[in-house]
C-alpha cells in the first residue's frame, strides 16, 4: 500500500478525440416488413373498415422481434401546409382555423403536423420550410421549396455525436417500375384517351435507373442554423440540383420528394381507404385502387395524388420497397463521429519515492527487506508497482487504475504513469 | 427562485440487485451455446473504418480499379476517394458506396465471450502441450489462484485450502469403452484372527453397505444385468439385479438385492430363478444349489438414490434361522435358513487346497471354481507375478503359480457403492441404522466381530511396491505411490493416473486388493510424438497401433469418485496413524491430511507437496545415462528442451550445491516441476466466468456444472457439481441429499473463476460442459429529497410573472401562486451541478407543500 504524492494541475492534461464509424444501411432494411417497424397509431373510424397507420416507421438493422435488433433510423413524409399539394386537395378550412379535407384523402392534417414538427425542431418555427438549397429565399411555387418532404432521422446508436460532414450517400430509384397490364403492350392506353397504362406498380421494387443522392462538397461549405449544423444534399449526377438537406448534429436528412421521384409518374395499385366494399368497386372494403384504368383517378400520379391519397403507412411502404429498391447493396451509409474527451493524469515517482512496500511479504520476520540474494552488500531495494489508487483531497479513494503487469522500480530509475481517463 | 439547502438527511440510497440467469454449454460435437457479446450494442451495419484521406483522389470512376480494390482491400492498396469536385461523382460514389457495402463489420464488435476450462501444469510445446518454450499460461493463472486468490478468500471460504475431502464412492459401471471384467480382489488369508478366514462370517453375519444404482441399459428393450457387490466363492454373494418398475422410457428405475449363499454362489446371477418372495422353507440337509437365494421386495431401491442396504442372518439360533433385508433402517423382507452356518467349517487358514474361497471379489462374480487344478484357484490371482508387478499380497510363495484359468467375469456392478462392512454378528434394526450414518471411527475398527471394512478412503500406503507408469509408455518398477494420482507421470510429461491402490485399503485386515483390470498400463513405445493422455487412454482406434489395454485406464480413472451421499458421515478419525500432532510433517503417515496451514485435518487430501523431495532427487539417480529413457521417443522431447534452455534447465542442486547424477545429462524426470517451480497438484481442471456473464459476482448457492459424458467412460458417467454458498464444489448427482460438506473443488463468486481440484474429476469438461449460475447485478440509485415547504418558494424572478389567482374554482382562497418548472442542483460554491425539469409545472400556492423526489441512477 501507498504512498501518497499530491497531484498537481501541472500534472493534469485534457486532450479530445473522435472516434468514426462507417454505416452501411442496406436495401433489404428498408424492403424487408420484419426490419420495418410500423406504429399503427392512427386510426380512423365510420366508413367501411377503416384504415390504421403508423405516424413514421422504424427501420432495424435485423428482425425487429429479436432482443439484439437495433433501430437505425425513423422514416416518415410530411407536406408543407402552403403547398399546393394541400391547398389544392383541402375543401376549406373550418371555424376553428382546422384544415378540411375529402374523404378520399387520407392523414392530410398528419402528414401537415409532421412537416411542422421537424421544421420546429430544425429550422426552429413549425410554419417555416425547408429549403434546398438551404438558406435561399423561395416562396411555395419555387422548386427549391421542399413540398412534400422524406424525413429520415438516424438514431443515437448510429449517427452518435453527429455525422460527419461529406460522407452521406444514398441509393435511390427515381421511378417506379412499370409493369405492363396483363394481355397489353407495354405502353398501352386501353381507354384511347392518351393516358397511357401499366400495371400495378406501388409495391413492385424498381431493378433499375438508380441515382446517388450525397452531401458531396459540405466539408467546404458548412452552414448553421436553428438545428445545428446542416448542408445541402446534391444528386451526383448533377451537383447543381439539390435534392435535400442533412442535419449533421440531429442526425436528420430531409428529402424533397418531388425532386428525387419522377413525381408525374403513373401510379397504380391498391391504398388503405375510407370505403366500404359497396363503394370500392373492384376494391375489397377498406381499400381502394389508385390509377386503375377502371377508377375515377386513372390518371393519378405519385405527386399529388399518391401523396395525398395514401395514408403515410402506404407511402412509406412504397417508398421502402420501390425507391430504394429490394436487395443487397447498399441503400444509405455515412460515417458518425464519437467525442472523445480525456484527461491524462501524470503520476511521476521520482527516483527516491515509491521504493519501498507495506506489503507483508516485502519484509522477513524480522522486519529486514528480503532480498534475492542473503548477505549482498550490492543489492538494492525493489518494488513492483501494481496499482494507482487516486485520492481527493480528504484521502477518499476515487478512481483505481491497474496496471495490466506490475512494473519494476528501483531507486536509480524513475517512472511516470500516465493514466487516461475516457469520458 | 429559492435556494433550500440539502443535507444529508434529505438523501437516501438505494441499491437493487438484479440476478441474471445464465446457461452455457460447451461440446466438442455440438459447438457452443449461451456465449455473451462484449458489446452490448453492435450491428453489422457498421462496417471496419478507413481513412477516406488516406486515399489518392480520383475525379472519375474506374471499373479496373475498383475491382482491383476490392481484391486487395487487405493490403490498402485501394486509392481512389471522392474528389471535392470529380467529373463523375456518380461513378465514384457509386463504387464507395459498393466498396463499403463490400466491407465486413470490425470483428472486435462481434467478439463473443465464452466460459473457458484450462488445466495448468502443460508448458510445452506437442506433444505435451501449447505455447513452446514459455510456460503454459494456466500454469501461471493457477499459480495467481492459489497463492492469491485463495489465501485471501479463505476467511469467508473455508474450503479454499489446496486439498480436497477425503469421501469417495466406488462407481462401477459397463460400456463399451471399459472391460467388463474389472473386479477389485481382496486376498483373503492370513487374517489377524487365529483360525479364521478373512472376510468369512463362520457363522453369523451381516452385510452392510450403501449403494446407488444410478446406471441403465440404454435402450429399451435391453436387459439390465444383474451385477455384483461382493462375492466370496461359495460363501455368498450379494447382487443388484432389477426390479420390474419402469420408467417412461421404459428403462428400468427400480432395483433389488440378491443374497445368494454357500452352494447358491456357483450360480451366475443373471441366471438365478427365484420366486416371487422368499417363502421357501428348506429344512438342514434339504437344500439344493438353488434354496439359498433370496431376494428384497420388488423395487426397494430407485434409481440414482443412495439406499443403505444390510443383510443379516443370526443362524438357527436366532430367529430360527430367520434373516432378513434391511433397507434404510427397515426391514424389507425375511428368509429362512435353519442353519448353524451357510459357509464350510472346514475351510482352514492358508490351506490351499480343499474348498478355500481365496479371494473376496468387490463389483463382479467370480464364476469359477475352488476345486480342482491349483490354477482354478481363485487363490491363483495372487500369484508371483501379480506380487511383483502389481504389489499384492502373494497367497504363496510357489513362485511358478499359474495365472487363473477358466473363469468369468461376466457381472460387472452398475452402481456406486461406499462403506462396504462385513460382521461376523447379527446386528438389530438400530444397530443397523445408527452404523448407517456415520463411518467407523478409529475405535470401533477393533470391533471384533468386524471382518472386512471398505470406506473407501486415501491412505499414503498402497501395498507393496509395484510398476507404476512414469510415462504413458515406460514403467518404474518397485515403486509405491503416496499421492492420490502418479506423481511421477503428472510432473513429467502432464500424464494423468489416479492411484487407485491408495484408495482401496481394507481397513480390518489392512490388505490391499489386487486391481483386476483396473491397472494403470503402460503402452508399446510409438515412434511420433504423441499426447501422453491420449496415448494412455485412447485405444488407438482401428489404426496400425491400437492400444487395447488403454480400456484398464479408462476404468482405473473413473473406478473412484466423489461421493455425494448427504445421508451419511465419514468419520475421519479412522485415518489416524502413529502419534497425532497438530503440524504433521510433510513426508510422514499424517502428511497428507493437512490444509494449506499444514494443519492437521483428516478429512482432507492435501494437494501440496506431492512429490516426495526424495522421490524427487532420487529420480536423477535412477535414470542415470543407462536408463530406459534413451530409448525412448520421450527423449526426443527432452532434447527439445534442452535446445529451448540448455540442459542446465535439468541440473539439481541438493542443498550443499552438489549436482546430482545423471541431471546434465538432461533425462530429470520432473520437468514440469522444475520448470513451474510448483510441486502441487496440477491434476485440476479451471473454468474461467467472464464478468460479462454475471456482473458484480456469481450469486451463491445457484451455481451448477455439469458433464454429461465424462470423457472415456463411454456416455455412462455424467458428473453435476453444484456451490454451497460458501465458496464450495460439491458432487450433486443423486436425487437423495447431497453431500454439501464432501469439497471437491471451489468456485470465486467476484472473480468468475472455478476449480476443481479434485483428481478424479480431471476430464470433467474435457468434451463438453454446461454451466448454469445466476449473476449479480447491483443497480444503485441515489435519490434526494427536495422538500417544498409551504412560506416558501412563492415568488418568481420572470420578469413576465405577475400575481395571479390560481384557478376559477370557488373554493380557491390563494390570491397569488407559483408555477414549478424545473429544480437546479447546486454545490457549496453555487454551481448547477444537476437540473430538474417536471414533465409539467407544479402549481405552489403559498400554502402548498410539496415534497420533489430526485432519483439518479448510476
Amino acid at each position: 500500500m501507498a504512498t501518497l504524492k499530491e497531484i498537481t494541475a501541472a500534472d493534469i492534461k485534457t486532450s479530445k478525440s473522435v472516434l468514426n464509424q462507417l454505416i452501411d444501411v442496406i436495401q433489404e432494411d428498408l424492403s424487408g416488413s420484419a426490419t420495418r417497424k410500423k406504429y399503427q397509431v392512427f386510426v380512423t373510424g365510420g366508413v367501411g373498415p377503416g384504415v390504421t397507420s403508423s405516424l413514421f416507421q422504424t427501420v432495424y438493422d435485423q428482425d425487429f422481434t429479436l432482443q439484439t435488433a437495433n433501430p437505425m433510423f425513423d422514416v416518415t413524409v410530411g407536406l408543407y401546409a402552403s403547398s399546393s399539394t394541400v391547398i389544392s386537395s383541402s375543401t376549406g378550412v373550418d371555424t376553428a382555423g382546422k384544415r378540411l379535407f375529402k374523404s378520399s384523402s387520407l392523414m392530410m392534417r398528419e402528414k401537415v403536423d409532421n412537416y411542422r414538427q421537424f421544421a420546429q425542431v430544425l429550422l426552429g418555427g413549425a410554419d417555416k420550410k425547408f429549403v434546398a438549397p438551404f438558406g435561399t429565399t423561395a416562396d411555395e411555387t419555387s422548386t427549391d421549396t421542399v413540398n412534400e418532404a422524406m424525413f429520415i432521422s438516424f438514431k443515437r446508436l448510429f449517427a452518435r455525436d453527429q455525422v460527419k460532414r461529406g460522407t452521406f450517400a444514398m441509393r435511390w430509384y427515381q421511378s417506379a417500375s412499370r409493369a405492363p397490364l396483363v394481355g397489353t403492350n407495354e405502353s398501352s392506353d386501353p381507354l384511347g384517351n392518351g393516358i397511357l397504362h401499366y400495371g400495378p406498380n406501388l409495391y413492385v421494387p424498381t431493378v433499375s435507373g438508380s441515382k446517388i443522392f450525397t452531401d458531396a462538397g459540405a466539408t467546404t461549405n458548412k452552414k448553421s442554423t436553428f438545428g445545428g449544423q446542416v448542408a445541402d444534399i446534391v444528386d451526383s449526377s448533377d451537383t447543381s440540383r439539390k435534392v435535400g438537406l442533412m442535419f449533421y448534429d440531429h442526425g436528420t436528412a430531409v428529402f424533397d420528394l418531388g425532386k428525387i421521384m419522377s413525381g408525374s409518374q403513373h401510379v397504380s395499385g391498391a391504398i388503405s381507404a375510407m370505403s366500404d366494399a359497396a363503394d370500392a368497386g373492384d376494391s375489397a372494403a377498406g381499400t381502394a385502387i389508385i390509377g386503375g384504368i377502371n377508377t375515377d383517378n386513372k390518371g393519378a400520379a405519385f405527386i399529388p395524388d399518391l401523396m395525398c391519397s395514401a395514408s403515410i403507412d402506404d407511402i412509406i411502404d412504397h417508398i421502402s420497397t420501390v425507391r430504394f429498391s429490394s436487395g443487397t447493396k447498399t441503400a444509405m451509409t455515412f460515417q458518425n463521429i464519437t467525442n472523445i474527451n480525456s484527461t491524462l493524469i501524470f503520476c511521476r515517482s521520482t527516483a527516491d519515492e515509491f521504493n519501498y512496500s507495506s506489503n507483508p511479504t516485502f519484509t522477513d520476520s524480522n522486519n529486514r527487506i528480503v532480498v534475492i540474494e542473503e548477505g549482498s552488500e550490492s543489492q538494492r531495494t525493489v518494488t513492483f508497482p501494481t496499482t494507482v489508487g487516486l485520492y481527493d483531497a480528504n484521502s477518499n479513494l476515487l478512481a483505481v487504475a491497474k496496471l495490466s503487469r506490475p512494473v519494476e522500480k528501483r531507486d536509480d530509475k524513475d517512472v511516470t504513469f500516465r493514466i487516461r481517463l475516457d469520458f | 427562485m429559492s435556494i433550500i439547502k440539502i443535507t444529508r438527511d434529505n438523501l437516501e440510497n438505494l441499491t437493487v440487485t438484479t440476478s441474471p440467469y445464465r446457461l452455457f454449454s460447451s461440446s466438442s460435437t455440438v459447438g457452443v451455446t449461451g456465449s455473451v457479446f462484449v458489446y452490448a450494442e453492435r450491428t453489422n451495419r457498421e462496417k471496419g473504418f478507413f481513412n477516406l484521406e488516406s486515399l489518392e483522389e480520383v475525379d472519375s470512376f474506374d471499373e479496373a480499379k475498383l475491382a482491383v480494390a476490392f481484391d486487395q482491400f487487405n493490403e490498402a492498396t485501394l486509392k481512389m476517394r471522392l474528389k471535392a469536385d470529380p467529373t463523375d461523382l456518380q461513378g465514384v460514389a457509386g463504387s464507395l458506396l459498393n466498396l463499403y457495402n463490400a466491407t465486413d463489420t470490425p470483428e472486435y464488435r462481434l467478439t463473443e465471450k465464452e466460459i473457458t476450462r484450462f488445466v495448468p501444469g502443460v508448458p510445452f510445446n506437442s506433444p505435451y502441450g501449447e505455447k513452446k518454450g514459455s510456460l503454459h499460461s494456466g500454469s501461471l493463472k493457477k499459480s495467481t489462484v492459489k497463492k492469491v486468490l485463495f489465501p485471501y478468500y479463505r476467511t469467508a471460504y473455508p474450503s479454499a485450502h489446496w486439498a480436497y475431502t477425503n469421501f469417495n464412492c466406488l462407481n462401477f459401471f459397463t460400456s463399451s469403452m471399459v472391460p467388463k471384467e474389472s473386479v477389485i480382489i481382496y486376498p483373503s488369508s492370513g487374517s489377524q484372527r487365529t483360525g479364521h478366514v478373512p472376510y468369512m462370517p463362520d457363522g453369523e453375519f451381516t452385510f452392510q453397505f450403501w449403494i446407488n444404482p444410478r446406471y441403465t441399459f440404454d435402450r429399451h428393450g435391453d436387459d439390465f444385468q444383474a451385477g455384483t457387490v461382493m462375492h466370496m466363492s461359495g460363501c455368498y454373494a450379494v447382487s443388484l439385479v432389477s426390479g420390474s418398475q419402469k420408467d417412461s422410457k421404459g428403462l428400468t428405475d427400480a432395483y433389488r438385492i440378491m443374497l445368494q449363499l454357500s452352494a447358491s454362489t456357483t450360480i451366475p446371477p443373471s441366471s438365478a430363478t427365484y420366486a416371487a418372495n422368499n417363502s421357501r422353507n428348506y429344512g438342514e440337509g434339504e437344500r439344493t444349489s438353488r434354496d439359498l437365494l433370496f431376494l428384497t421386495s420388488d423395487n426397494i431401491l430407485k434409481r440414482n438414490k443412495w439406499h443403505h442396504v444390510a443383510i443379516r442372518w443370526g443362524t438357527n439360533s436366532i430367529n430360527q434361522g430367520t434373516g432378513s433385508f434391511v433397507i434404510d433402517g427397515v426391514e424389507d423382507s425375511q428368509f429362512y435358513v435353519p442353519s448353524a452356518s451357510v459357509t464350510s467349517a472346514t475351510w482352514g487358514e492358508d490351506t490351499m487346497g480343499g474348498n478355500f474361497p481365496g479371494a473376496l471379489f468387490i463389483g463382479n462374480f467370480f464364476e469359477g471354481s475352488n476345486k480342482g487344478a491349483a490354477n482354478y484357484l481363485t487363490t491363483n490371482f495372487f500369484n508371483s507375478k501379480a506380487g511383483s508387478e502389481e504389489g499384492v499380497k502373494q497367497l504363496s510363495s510357489d513362485t511358478g503359480m499359474a495365472q487363473p484359468e477358466g473363469y468369468a467375469l461376466n457381472h460387472p456392478l452398475n452402481a456406486e457403492i461406499h462403506d462396504i462392512r462385513i460382521y461376523d454378528k447379527w446386528k438389530n434394526v438400530d444397530q443397523i441404522y445408527s452404523s448407517s450414518l456415520r463411518g467407523i471411527s478409529s475405535s470401533s475398527i477393533k470391533d471384533k466381530n468386524l471382518l472386512f471394512y471398505l470406506p473407501p478412503f486415501f491412505v499414503k500406503e498402497s501395498g507393496g511396491s509395484r510398476q507404476v507408469p512414469d510415462t504413458p509408455c515406460v514403467n518404474k518398477t518397485g515403486h509405491i505411490t503416496e499421492s492420490p494420482f502418479n506423481a511421477r507421470m503428472a510432473f513429467s510429461v502432464a500424464g494423468h493416473d489416479i492411484n487407485l491402490e491408495n484408495f482401496c485399503r481394507e481397513f480390518k485386515e489392512g490388505l490391499y486388493p489386487r486391481l483386476f483390470k483396473l491397472t494403470g498400463s503402460i503402452q508399446t513405445a510409438l515412434s511420433e510424438d504423441f499426447f501422453p493422455n491420449e496415448y494412455f487412454y485412447d485405444d488407438g482406434g482401428t489404426g496400425a497401433n491400437p492400444r487395447p489395454i488403454s480400456a484398464f485406464n479408462r476404468r482405473r480413472a473413473l473406478t473412484l469418485m466423489p461421493c455425494d451421499n448427504g445421508k451419511f458421515r465419514s468419520d475421519f478419525t479412522l485415518l489416524d496413524s502413529g502419534t497425532i500432532v497438530n503440524n504433521p510433517a510433510t513426508g510422514s503417515l499424517m502428511g497428507s491430511f493437512v490444509n494449506d496451514f499444514e494443519i492437521l485435518d483428516n478429512s482432507l487430501i492435501s494437494l501440496n507437496n506431492i512429490v516426495p523431495d526424495n522421490d524427487f532427487l532420487g529420480s536423477y539417480e535412477d535414470n542415470g545415462a543407462s536408463s530406459t529413457y534413451a530409448t525412448e521417443k520421450l527423449d526426443v522431447n527432452i532434447s527439445m528442451l534442452d535446445d529451448l534452455a540448455g540442459a542446465s534447465a535439468f541440473n539439481y542442486r541438493d542443498g550443499s550445491g552438489t549436482t546430482i547424477k545423471g541431471a546434465t545429462t538432461g533425462k530429470g524426470q520432473f520437468r514440469i516441476l522444475e520448470e513451474t517451480g510448483d510441486n502441487s497438484s496440477n491434476q485440476v481442471v479451471f473454468f474461467n466466468v467472464s464478468n460479462l456473464f454475471y456482473g458484480d459476482r456469481i450469486r451463491p448457492g445457484t451455481f451448477k456444472l455439469s458433464d454429461s459424458d465424462i470423457s472415456g467412460s463411454g456416455g455412462k458417467v455424467a458428473v453435476t457439481l453444484k456451490d454451497d454458498g460458501q465458496g464450495g464444489l460439491y458432487r450433486a448427482d443423486s436425487l437423495t441429499k447431497h453431500a454439501t460438506w464432501n469439497n471437491v473443488g471451489n468456485i470465486l463468486y467476484d472473480e468468475g473463476i472455478i476449480v476443481i481440484k479434485s483428481p478424479h474429476l480431471y476430464f470433467f469438461g474435457a468434451n463438453q460442459y454446461e454451466v448454469e449460475f445466476r449473476g449479480e447485478r447491483n443497480m444503485h440509485a441515489l435519490a434526494l429529497n427536495i422538500s417544498c415547504p409551504a412560506g416558501m418558494i412563492n415568488s418568481s424572478t420572470n420578469p413576465t410573472y405577475s400575481d395571479m389567482v390560481p384557478s376559477d374554482n370557488e373554493w380557491e382562497k390563494s390570491e397569488k401562486f407559483v408555477y414549478i418548472t424545473g429544480l437546479n442542483l447546486h454545490d457549496d460554491n453555487f454551481n448547477i451541478i444537476g437540473k430538474v425539469n417536471l414533465a409539467q409545472p407544479v402549481i405552489k400556492r403559498d400554502s402548498d407543500r410539496y415534497m420533489f423526489k430526485v432519483k439518479f441512477d448510476f
